[in-house]
């Protein structure tokens, strides 16, 4: 077990402070870009600023082509459904834009870094042949909004400071600026979603929220293995107040359920050995940094007759996916595959029969 | 020799997967790709639905149904049930390939045959959409298909 924990622990380590070199560097370099007027200028997130190429319907780049599935607002990723770019492309799995987190979404649409800059729904794209990107037009085009002279009061490109058009206009306390410290869209703010990586916090409000939206999805993923948990768990008890994020299986957000033999379960701490039939569940979903969810893994316990497996104190693991595989069963098959979860459980004390507790902010009472 | 040679190989594959599968549960999704894309890329039939099922999910890679459905049909054509209803599912959302019942009730009555309950279920909610020249070619398609195993 020993040996597992420590591979882990390189395998995870080794990466995280590759991506934190990265993310520094990201954001010296964007911090660096982000006070170019063309790039200022591209910013989606100047609300209602007239120099936001979002604001006029005849100058918004997006929103004319009637086949864009996001037309609403200002979607810089106009294209259709194959566009692996485009926030609306994705259907039929595991991942929801339906039931995003509005804040963190709202936060990383409005980023005008929130893409790659080969990304070609990036309106900051710098490449002059993007057409999502509004300020590479040619000089006559006038949608672009650097086109103009600089005393187009809409130019953003006008270079005086005192424009207040400007959102390069470099103050800080400028709104307008991208670079202005509280700005969402400040490439170097700490709540830019394309700053490094890590656990997204959600609100108790948006944690329910999402968890709400995300339940019928839920219910017809894990349907998909034919299990009869899978099936049948929603109906059960649940012990946790709201979905909160739990350390151990990823930081995703998860919620426990159990059936009525393990209504102990209710006892927390005090909860004994379960009799055989307890069967706990514990559905889960992802948050990514823009706000974008998707489902997660039904973690399932199942307490079997006595003798049934010793190191497992007799539970029986089962992790279904979201397209309803399951790649292993305790003492079924593919039971090596799903042989860490015994591993991972016999680290909570003897009293408490393998099972984890959630934490005490989030139980409901008995 | 031959049989201990290709018993280790079949070790280090399970082994291979479990690691993917412990990552996946832990949250590190560059590990899972590690873990994963190599087995699928060699012919893994699991490792080609998990990834088909990371390329729907869009949290371990960016959401990409096309390649999800890529995925998925390389896995289902070797017959893997989950595979098999999800690529059927995908191709009666339309999503990541063109919308196409008689596919879909291909695709879902080869995983309903290995005794899966939802395909079967999700076969007869398409019926009244199909037309009687559409099911008569997809059940041509499920013999062929069927005749060639």
């Amino acid at each position: 077990m020993q040996s597992t924990k420590s591979k882990l622990l390189s395998s995870t380590m080794v990466p995280l402070v590759m991506m934190a070199g990265v993310a520094v560097v990201g954001a010296a370099v964007a911090s660096q870009v982000a006070v170019r007027p063309a790039y200022a200028a591209c910013n989606p997130c100047a609300a209602k600023n007239p120099c936001n190429p979002c604001a006029a319907a005849k100058c918004n780049p997006c929103a004319a082509a009637k086949c864009n599935p996001c037309a609403a607002k200002c979607n810089p990723c106009a294209a259709g459904t194959c566009n692996p770019c485009n926030p609306c492309a994705a259907g039929g799995g595991s991942a929801s834009l339906k039931c995003a987190v509005p804040r963190l979404r709202t936060a990383a649409l409005c980023n005008p870094c929130a893409a790659k800059a080969c990304n070609p729904c990036n309106p900051c794209a710098a490449k002059a042949c993007n057409p999502c990107n509004p300020c590479a037009a040619k000089a006559c085009n006038p949608c672009n909004p650097c086109a103009a002279k600089a005393c187009n009061p809409c130019n953003p490109c006008a270079a005086k400071a005192c424009n207040p058009c400007n959102p390069c206009a470099a103050k800080a306390c400028n709104p307008c600026n991208p670079c202005a410290a509280a700005n969402p869209c400040n490439p170097c703010g700490g709540c830019n979603p394309c700053a490094a990586g890590g656990g997204v916090e959600l609100t108790n409000a948006e944690a329910a929220a999402t968890y709400d939206c995300l339940r019928p999805m839920m219910k017809a993923a894990y349907a998909k293995s034919d299990n009869r948990i899978a099936v049948s768990y929603a109906s059960w008890r649940r012990y946790s107040k709201r979905a909160y994020e739990s350390a151990t299986h990823g930081g995703r957000y998860v919620q426990n359920y159990a059936n009525d033999k393990a209504r102990a379960y209710g006892l927390y701490e005090k909860s004994g050995k379960f009799p055989a039939g307890a069967q706990l569940a514990k559905d889960s979903f992802s948050v990514k940094a823009n706000g974008k969810v998707s489902l997660g893994p039904l973690f399932v316990m199942e307490k079997m007759h006595t003798g049934f497996s010793k190191e497992s104190d007799d539970w029986r693991y089962t992790m279904i996916m979201p397209n309803g595989s399951i790649f292993g069963t305790t003492k079924g098959k593919g039971a090596a595959k799903v042989q860490f979860c015994i591993g991972c459980h016999q680290t909570v004390t003897p009293e408490q029969d393998s099972v984890m507790l959630l934490p005490q902010e989030y139980r409901v009472g008995r | 020799m031959a049989i201990v040679l290709f018993s280790l190989w079949g070790f280090a594959a399970n082994a291979d997967f479990a690691d993917g599968l412990q990552a996946y549960d832990g949250g590190n999704w560059a590990a899972v790709l590690a873990a994963w894309r190599p087995l699928a890329e060699a012919g893994d039939a699991e490792a080609q639905t998990a990834l088909g099922g990371l390329y729907l999910g869009g949290t371990v890679i960016a959401a990409n149904p096309a390649e999800a459905a890529r995925w998925y049909r390389l896995a289902a054509e070797q017959g893997d049930p989950v595979a098999q209803l999800n690529l059927g599912d995908l191709y009666i959302r339309g999503s990541g390939v063109g919308r196409d019942l008689v596919q879909a009730y291909l695709w879902l009555s080869l995983a309903a045959a290995q005794g899966r309950s939802w395909p079967e279920r999700r076969r007869r909610e398409i019926l009244p959409a199909m037309t009687a020249a559409e099911l008569a070619e997809a059940k041509r398609l499920v013999k062929g298909w069927q005749a060639q195993r």
